[in-house]
């Protein structure tokens, strides 16, 4: 499973499809204060990125792709010096 | 219709003629820049002309054309038969307005939905994004970016260049000439069509930055997201090809805005200004480097003072950026540093200082254009202290010598640079000590600086005085200029203007007589090396040498009579002394005025690709037709009577010799077909020659089908050799062709183009190698205005024979010539030539046979016969006409000649003549 | 009078130019590209170029540094008149030493304007 919802973490790894969009938006909501760990992503589906954004969750370790992180990150704003 | 509209309709059709050519060689080699640039010209050429009429959907469609190879210049489109198939037809388009044009002296009703029509399909080559054209930039006024999109109107959106600098340096690192800036939207709903508009961006080709943002803000309430809306839009920087960019994007269609453009646009400074004076001194060091055009240093230098004087802040922004760009290929690379030299020694980019009033950028003012609406007389600012008021334009002009000598430049163009701004400033603003002190001091200093200053306290000064009218002004300027009406009397160096001088926009041509004074000046006017004639006054001249031919042709009849009659002898002799010299001056004359006529073949073989390529793509076969030789030259009416017989003898080779592709490929040679057009210039004649490589003729089939179809008789079909054979498909009533296509119609006989090229005096053979190919061969005159006729008398009538056809005039016993069977013959240097009398071709009556026969001893088509005739005359030069009305069936006759004397003469087509049995 | 150079490939503009520079009582001068320009401007005087962009075998950006950096033309007021007018054109225009800068196509009386301001205008 992609996603591994926590208690307090999120855990988003590989690809993301956009099935993954819901639940983890249900998580969020019930979960105000959860982080999410991005560091094994590979590629979140657009759907999932626009949950991320929308609620903006901090980030409690940002991708170790690159390149991923160099879009990701300011994309997600607020998430970013949490995230660190 | 006036002169400047009858211009530009000349020059467009020029160029839609040369231009629908290039297009089917561009097909063909679409990566040839050269031809790409010469298309791209025509089309802004055109365009260019066409802003000064009323024909808005002639403007568009051009436009839109010239966009397309805008496009295909930068690598952003290939082109494709549909491609060109849309271009010519838009060339047809436009040659269809320009008839109208010329017809009407304005476009038709239907035109602007036409325009519309095409210049919409030309755009949509351009694919989605391409539609929303690149913002105009912010320093430009709205009238300028109206009226002129220019072609390279390539600039980046306004979000990339406000992207952080290191995302845009890294475009300009990896990007070549070209990057591309893409703004993605996809549709709401695309998640449901099971897409992933960041996959899609993520893989974009070359993509160097990836941005995302919501295009609306998110919702307060977590509750109220749709997590499966997509309301995200992405931003791309990619360093690629546009074609492959766009490639990348063509699913997403207008959602995705794809703009090329070049990346040394990305080059600008931000960050807040550190101020202070070193800065200049930086920069005084840098433009020294970049006018010895030396990159390395440079670049060297930018990064000494980056290191020594550091930081954040704009100047080190600056400094980065000329650092990144240094050494850069391209013109726009180079003015661009030379901006940030210039930015980097006032504190600002040049173009952020020019929203002040006073520094308006000169130019803009004039931008509107004719087509433009907009208050006619802003007026200039009169100086009321007795000094010479400067009106709009003197202050246009002040302000763009400013400019100008802000503008860094090459070392070696600085002395001419600012003498030249001298001679426009005192020009404009009059003769004005401290303004020649400043520019003096400037020579002697080199540095500008001084005139700059002179030129700005003038500008001040004069715009303090009377800042409401300098206003109403620079209102005008947007679309108008203050202009004809703006120098008041005080005004020294500019007199009153011409009242009325300007020409209606539409309606074309400057209609202003010609001012006082020209006329004095004819000595001093400049030669002009070339005229344009029109055809009329050549073929006038034409006819004149042809009555002087005539004229001249009576002198001997004079000399005749003058022997014969008066008995004059003398007389005589002079008179023929003179005749030769006549003669000699009018050859010379004849000469002079064909040569006038001569007309390079290209301006028939041009329509030639496009006819094949239709042709080839009508009948499903791949054809390339290759022409040499075009530049050959012949007389303007061989050069145009050519074209009909050509275009039969390119659609027989297509249609009939080419092969289909899968027989050509059993057959072990190229699916493509070739056809070669090519023109060999001789000195009286020219060869042209369609050759094919297609199946080639047999001989045998050939002899069989003439003798089926009754053109030989069984004995030719025994004697005819191979060669001989292949002439049968020239013979009325003959045609190889096995079916009947849309194409050749109903094989279109050979012998009717036989009979064309005879017409202009030319000859036809046809070569063919079965399985290898065919040549057809066209021999034609170079001229056909004048020509040497012999005259023979017969039955007591004259008659004019050709003397290009005559071998020699004999005298022969009558006893000479034998009988066999039923017809003559004479032995004529050990050859048996067949002899025909004159006479009892044309059905004269036969007088008493002499004992001695005269014989006209002709060739033709490779035969040699005999012609017996009552008497031999002179030879004459004679204009020959074709024969008229009832008289042109008689086939015998090649037409008829105006002789000296009055008489018309018959002149005899022996070929026709000597096929009656 | 004054005798100015007429610089432009395509034929209609330079009529249309032409006739409203003479109009103002001048003699005109026409070339197709800056070579030709060059040839026949040499070894006589001038009062002003107007002189397009985008020509093939010399530009007008090119055209305008010969003048400026050779002898006899150096100091000769240039107009240009270009379609062309993104950005950075003007820039070009100003470093190779072009004295002003119009966009065709350009408004009779603005053309005349200019040119009157620079060249004057005989007969008057």
């Amino acid at each position: 499973m992609p996603v591994k919802l926590g208690k307090t973490v999120a855990t988003l790894e590989g690809l993301c499809a956009v099935e993954e969009a819901e639940p983890l938006l249900a998580w969020l909501r019930e979960h105000p204060r959860g982080k999410v760990n991005l560091a094994r992503l590979a590629h979140p589906h657009t759907a999932v990125l626009q949950v991320l954004m929308a609620l903006r969750p901090p980030v409690s370790a940002p991708p170790r792709d690159p390149a991923l992180a160099a879009w990701l990150l300011p994309a997600l704003g607020a998430g970013r010096a949490e995230g660190g | 219709m006036n002169a400047l509209l009858e211009q530009f309709i000349a020059e467009s059709r020029e160029l839609l003629e040369a231009a629908s050519g290039r297009f089917l060689e561009l097909e063909r080699s679409p990566d040839d820049p050269e031809l790409v640039n010469e298309l791209f010209r025509a089309m802004h050429t055109i365009k260019g002309n066409s802003g000064l009429f009323d024909v808005p959907a002639l403007t568009r469609t051009v436009h839109a054309a010239e966009d397309v190879l805008v496009a295909v210049r930068e690598g952003a489109l290939r082109l494709g038969p549909e491609h060109v198939d849309l271009l010519l037809d838009a060339m047809d388009q436009v040659s269809a307005w320009l008839d109208e044009l010329e017809r009407d002296g304005r476009l038709g009703e239907g035109a602007d939905a036409a325009g519309e029509a095409l210049a919409g399909r030309l755009r949509a080559l351009l694919g989605g994004g391409e539609a929303a054209a690149p913002a105009p930039p912010e320093e430009d006024a709205p009238a300028e970016a109206g009226a002129a999109e220019g072609p390279g109107a390539a600039l980046p959106p306004d979000w990339a260049v406000a992207l952080p600098g290191e995302a845009r340096a890294a475009a300009l690192e990896a990007a070549g000439g070209t990057a591309v800036a893409v703004e993605y939207t996809p549709d709401e709903n695309c998640f449901f069509a099971g897409d992933d508009p960041l996959q899609t961006a993520r893989s974009a080709p070359g993509l160097v930055w990836l941005g995302v943002e919501p295009r609306e803000p998110w919702p307060e309430d977590p509750e109220a997201f749709d997590p499966y809306r997509c309301v995200l839009r992405f931003r791309l920087l990619c360093a690629a090809e546009p074609g492959a960019v766009r490639e990348h994007f063509q699913y997403a269609g207008e959602e995705a805005a794809v703009h090329a453009f070049d990346p040394v646009w990305l080059a600008v400074p931000g960050g807040e200004p550190q101020g202070g004076e070193l800065w200049a001194e930086v920069a005084e060091d840098l433009r020294r480097a970049l006018a010895a055009g030396d990159a390395d240093a440079l670049r060297a230098r930018a990064e000494a003072a980056l290191e020594a004087q550091g930081g954040e802040g704009w100047e080190p922004d600056c400094l980065r950026w000329i650092a990144r760009l240094a050494g850069r290929e391209g013109e726009a690379a180079r003015a661009r540093l030379a901006l940030l030299v210039e930015a980097l020694a006032r504190g600002e980019l040049p173009g952020e200082a020019e929203e002040t009033p006073a520094a308006a950028p000169a130019g803009e003012a004039s931008a509107g254009g004719p087509a433009a609406e907009g208050p006619d007389g802003g007026e200039g600012a009169a100086g009321d202290d007795g000094g010479p008021a400067l009106d709009a334009t003197a202050r246009e002009l002040l302000a763009s010598q400013r400019d100008m000598l802000r503008t860094p430049c090459a070392a070696e163009v600085w002395d001419g640079r600012l003498a030249s701004a001298r001679a426009v400033c005192l020009r404009v603003a009059g003769e004005r000590p401290e303004l020649a002190e400043a520019f003096d001091r400037a020579r002697a200093e080199r540095d500008a600086q001084p005139a700059i200053e002179a030129i700005e306290t003038l500008l001040a000064g004069e715009g303090a005085e009377a800042p409401a009218a300098e206003a109403v002004a620079e209102a005008a300027a947007a679309g108008a200029e203050a202009a004809a009406g703006g120098a008041p009397a005080a005004a020294a160096p500019q007199p009153p203007p011409a009242p009325s001088a300007a020409p209606a926009p539409a309606g074309g041509a400057p209609a202003t007589p010609p001012a006082p004074g020209r006329g004095g000046d004819g000595a001093e006017r400049p030669r002009i090396r070339t005229l344009k004639v029109d055809l009329e006054r050549i073929d006038a001249l034409m006819d004149l040498v042809g009555e002087l031919v005539v004229a001249k042709n009576a002198l001997p009849y004079l000399a005749r009579r003058a022997e014969d009659v008066h008995g004059a002898r003398e007389l005589a002799r002079e008179i023929k002394a003179q005749h030769a010299v006549i003669h000699r001056v009018t050859e010379a004359l004849q000469a002079a005025v064909m040569q006038v006529r001569m007309i390079p073949l290209s301006h028939v073989f041009q329509r030639f690709p496009r006819l094949v390529r239709d042709l080839s793509r009508r009948l499903g076969k791949p054809i390339r037709l290759v022409v040499e030789g075009e530049e050959a030259e012949a007389d303007k009416n061989v050069v145009e009577d050519l074209a009909e017989p050509l275009v039969h003898l390119l659609r027989n080779a297509c249609d009939h010799r080419i092969e289909p592709p899968d027989e050509r490929e059993a057959a072990g040679k190229p699916r493509e077909g070739t056809v070669r057009l090519r023109a060999v210039a001789h000195d009286d004649h020219v060869v042209i020659e369609v050759s094919d490589d297609g199946r080639g003729m047999d001989p045998a089939v050939i002899r069989r089908k003439a003798y089926e179809k009754g053109v030989i008789g069984e004995q030719e079909l025994e004697s005819l050799d191979d060669q001989a054979a292949l002439q049968l498909i020239f013979a009325p009533g003959f045609s190889t062709a096995e079916r009947v296509s849309d194409v050749s119609g109903r094989g279109v006989g050979m012998d009717a183009v036989r009979a064309m090229v005879r017409r202009v005096g030319g000859e036809v053979r046809v070569h063919s190698v079965p399985g290898a190919g065919t040549t057809v061969r066209l021999v034609l005159p170079l001229s056909v205005a004048v020509s040497q006729v012999m005259i023979v008398e017969a039955g007591g009538q004259h008659f004019g024979v050709p003397v290009e056809a005559i071998r020699e005039t004999v005298r022969v016993p009558a006893a000479d010539i034998h009988r066999v069977k039923d017809r003559e013959a004479v032995v004529l240097r050990d050859r048996l030539v067949p002899v025909h009398r004159l006479h009892r071709l044309l059905g004269l009556e036969e007088g008493e046979r002499p004992e001695e026969e005269a014989l006209l001893v002709v060739r033709v088509d490779g035969e040699t016969a005999a012609l017996v005739v009552d008497r031999f005359h002179e030879g004459v030069d004679v204009i020959q006409k074709p024969l008229e009305g009832v008289m042109a069936h008689f086939t015998i006759y090649a037409g008829t000649a105006l002789l000296g004397d009055g008489r018309v003469l018959l002149v005899l087509n022996l070929r026709e003549l000597l096929r009656c049995p | 009078m004054a005798r100015i150079m007429i610089v432009d490939d395509a034929v209609t503009v330079r009529m249309y130019h032409r006739e409203l520079v003479e109009a103002l009582g001048h003699q005109v001068v026409e070339a197709e590209n800056g070579i030709e320009a060059l040839e026949k401007a040499l070894g006589a005087d001038w009062d002003l170029f107007l002189v397009d962009i985008n020509m093939p075998k010399m530009d007008g950006y090119r055209l305008v540094r010969e003048m400026r950096a050779g002898e006899e033309l150096r100091a000769v007021p240039v107009v240009m008149v270009s379609t062309e007018a993104k950005p950075g054109d003007r820039e070009q225009a100003w470093a190779a030493g072009a004295n002003h800068y119009l966009v065709k196509p350009v408004r009779p009386e603005t053309l005349q304007a200019v040119v009157r301001a620079i060249a004057g205008e005989a007969g008057a």
